[in-house]
């Protein structure tokens, strides 16, 4: 996604209309106590400044009284539409416990539109809580502050020059050989980022994978020989998703000498001149030397084109009209769901995961609203990751929306195929998957239905 | 239009949902996400035979003179039957004066049952064309599908000689393999006093004679071009990939009826030096013909590179 489209959706196209629009937040908030420093200095603080601060990805900062002040429509707009924080999933239906879940809560949304509502007033400034201490570009990993402490080791990509001709671009670099480990070790985590600002402005997004594995040599969980798109792929990051940070007690191998294979996407939108130095780099946290996880099969890749039943199905979108495709599969592993991601261009409206149990019984798991600008991976919390059994139906149902209404639509006029390019289409559904034996599954449903019985007991 | 059995006599029964036009909406207002509603599962469904063919907009690219070339290709949701469109009202490209280099032969899919036709035509613009939109048209079964070609929006830039981006990656031992093909090859046509095409713009070669139901063989040379075309980041001694090439012949235009060739693909390795290839072609019935073979390194996708080379072709009874 380029930051011309960015620009083309962002710049206040729905101001004023949303005035009228957020009545039902503002109901019931005690306005008159609402104030900067003490009810809305927290939330950017805790919501926004980690995006909204100085050289990171946002376009103005968030930091004090006076940026706030300065964005309050705007603010009050994105907050009660619910734009940003970015959290492009249908809260209404579906599992809604994430670990990641970056969205306010109608109280919060409240609270701001009652702020910008009686006139931004600041409160005591001596309330203000302190300034969080955010780390410059590069200073710090996103994931130091889960784990503790740096990655244990670091891979940087070659140097690419990403050309300013408008086009999109997929280079494929040379692999660069992991240093620092000594015969295989057990990673828990990789983050993927562009190694400085320069970089991340052409990114589009990008994965890291291991180039060197035979077909024989990469795990396959029990069944997971069904489903499409599996490769050893260690993490992807775009706007929206730093990398992955498998579960607890589930990783991916690395061996000693394996080699790192980057496959970024960039766009450079509005790059006048070629930019010389773009670089990725991966920052890689392992397990102990002596803890030998549950592999897990990271993300697994679900590209509707190939899957069953879809062999005279194209991906051809029609112009000024919506088009939904619908595929299904049956999972023959045990797997255990631990993050979900949709990929769709431009055109892409939203993706919908169903599943009907082996016993008959019927769950809409999520339906994730496409927004090109981010590319959310929703991780569930432990207690929610689904869990599916061999025998489980699988539904994928992406919708598209190539008329003029789709504001990230260049030309509403075309029929569109599917494709690599911007202007092209996928429809590609991501799981975050670990593939169980029967006995290790059946422990796992066993662990979940006491904790299950836990709850109930404390909740009556 | 007609419809032309590529393999076997099959009839068909073509069923079209209507798209739904839905309500225009300007930059700067709020519209909300209306629901889903259309259905148009027909128009994505592929079927031996009895489909429409549907034009596309692959994109576009400057030529040296300061004009530009609008790229459009096709994709036929048959699988077996060809279609023929002449020339006219059921397949016109509007303005007017940008009428008359389309295809009126429509093959079916390709051979994996998926792969439609890549940019098989170019329109050439004046370098005023600003915003103007160039329309190809056609018309099957009573229902119209139209694309516009247009150079207003940088994301459909594509590259025409040199795959830029595939180019600017060479040298990796990455194995994944380029996207697209590398370098338009330079093609010399037969029945042109030697013309050298490169790139999807193309050229025309002819006109060859044959009696209809006889053989003809057609002779295309192919070179890889010269280092200075190739742009700083590509050293074909170093880049196997050129090495490995690609022929497909089509019937382009003609009247209905089958064009046979001996292979409708011809692979083959180049070297430093030009290398012939030659196809047979079989024309059923008399007329004047139009031939297209696309010579290409890798892929089509990325919409680059390769190059269109046409031939004229007139069949005596």
């Amino acid at each position: 996604m380029s930051n011309e489209m960015l620009t083309h959706l962002g710049r206040g196209f729905l101001a004023g209309a949303v005035l009228a629009l957020a009545p039902g937040f503002a109901a019931g908030q005690a306005t008159e106590s609402v104030t900067y420093a003490e009810d809305v200095a927290p939330i950017l603080q805790e919501k926004c400044q980690a995006c909204h601060r100085p050289g990171s990805v946002a376009p103005m900062a968030l930091l004090s009284y006076d940026d706030a002040r300065a964005w309050a429509p705007m603010i009050r707009e994105q907050v009660s539409l619910r734009i940003m924080p970015p959290w492009p999933i249908d809260t209404n239906v579906g599992i809604q416990q994430f670990k990641n879940d970056l969205s306010l809560t109608d109280e919060q949304i409240g609270t701001i539109v009652a702020w910008v509502d009686t006139g931004t007033p600041r409160g005591d400034p001596a309330a203000e809580p302190p300034p969080v201490e955010w780390p410059g570009w590069g200073e710090r990993w996103t994931y130091e502050d889960i784990f503790g402490r740096p990655p244990d080791l670091v891979v940087t990509s070659p140097a690419y020059t990403v050309l300013a001709d408008g086009m999109d671009q997929w280079p494929n670099l040379e692999p660069v050989e992991v240093q620092g480990i000594e015969g295989e070790r057990w990673v828990r985590a990789v983050e993927l980022r562009p190694i400085d600002p320069q970089s991340a402005s052409v990114f589009h997004h990008g994965s890291a994978r291991v180039a060197n594995r035979a077909p024989e040599d990469v795990h396959q969980g029990p069944g997971t020989h069904a489903v499409a798109g599996n490769r050893d792929q260690l993490a992807e990051a775009a706007v929206g998703v730093q990398g992955s940070i498998f579960p607890e007690g589930t990783g991916r191998l690395l061996k000693e000498g394996d080699l790192i294979n980057f496959n970024p996407h960039f766009y450079p939108a509005k790059l006048e001149e070629d930019l010389d130095d773009v670089a990725l780099q991966v920052g890689v946290w392992l397990y102990p030397e002596d803890v030998i996880p549950y592999p897990t099969e990271g993300d697994v890749v679900f590209d509707q084109t190939r899957m069953p039943g879809m062999e005279d199905t194209p991906l051809l979108i029609a112009p000024h009209s919506q088009a939904t495709y619908r595929s299904a599969f049956r999972l023959e592993g045990n797997a255990r769901v631990h993050a979900i991601r949709g990929h769709m261009h431009l055109l892409g409206a939203y993706n919908v995961l169903e599943v009907v149990y082996p016993d008959g019984r019927y769950e809409l798991i999520n339906k994730l609203d496409w927004d090109q600008r981010w590319h959310t991976a929703f991780l569930y919390e432990d207690e929610a990751m689904p869990l599916l059994p061999k025998g489980t139906t699988v539904i994928i149902t992406s919708v598209f929306d190539n008329t003029e209404n789709n504001l990230a639509n260049t030309d509403p006029d075309q029929w569109i195929t599917g494709g690599s390019r911007t202007v092209d289409e996928m429809f590609r559904l991501r799981l975050g998957m670990t593939f169980y034996t029967d006995e290790d599954f059946a422990r796992l449903v066993e662990e979940r239905e006491a904790q299950e019985r836990i709850v109930r007991r404390s909740d009556g | 239009m007609l419809r032309v059995p590529h393999v076997l006599v099959l009839t068909g029964t073509l069923v079209l949902a209507a798209t739904a036009a839905c309500p225009s909406a300007a930059l700067g207002q709020l519209v909300p996400r209306p629901p889903i509603t259309q259905q148009d599962w027909q128009l994505r469904t592929v079927r031996e035979s009895g489909q429409p063919v549907i034009p596309i907009f692959e994109g576009w690219y400057p030529e040296e003179n300061g004009t530009y070339s609008l790229c459009f290709g096709f994709f036929s949701l048959n699988r077996s039957e060809a279609l023929h469109i002449p020339v006219g009202p059921d397949n016109f490209i509007e303005p007017a004066r940008f009428d008359g280099s389309q295809p009126t032969h429509f093959s079916p899919l390709g051979a994996d049952g998926m792969t439609r036709e890549y940019c098989v035509f170019t329109v050439n613009v004046p370098s005023d064309i600003a915003d103007e939109r160039v329309w190809w048209n056609l018309q099957v079964d009573g229902h119209t599908y139209r694309v516009p070609g247009h150079i207003t929006a940088r994301p459909w830039r594509v590259d025409n000689l040199v795959n830029s981006v595939a180019a600017a990656s060479m040298g990796s031992e990455a194995e994944a393999p380029v996207a697209g093909s590398l370098v338009a090859p330079v093609v010399t046509l037969e029945g042109a006093s030697g013309r050298v095409v490169r790139g999807k713009s193309g050229a025309t070669a002819g006109e060859l004679t044959v009696r209809a139901g006889s053989g003809l063989p057609i002779t295309i040379s192919v070179a890889l071009p010269e280092e200075d075309e190739l742009g700083d980041d590509l050293d074909p001694d170093e880049e196997g990939v050129l090495v490995r090439q690609l022929v497909k012949w089509t019937k382009f235009r003609g009247p209905e009826g089958v064009v046979r060739f001996s292979r409708d693909t011809i692979e083959f390795e180049l070297g430093p030096e030009p290398v012939e290839q030659t196809v047979m072609a079989t024309f059923r019935e008399p007329g004047n013909y139009t031939l297209l073979a696309q010579v290409l390194s890798g892929s089509f996708s990325s919409q680059c590179c390769w190059t269109n080379a046409y031939v004229n072709v007139r069949v005596e009874q």
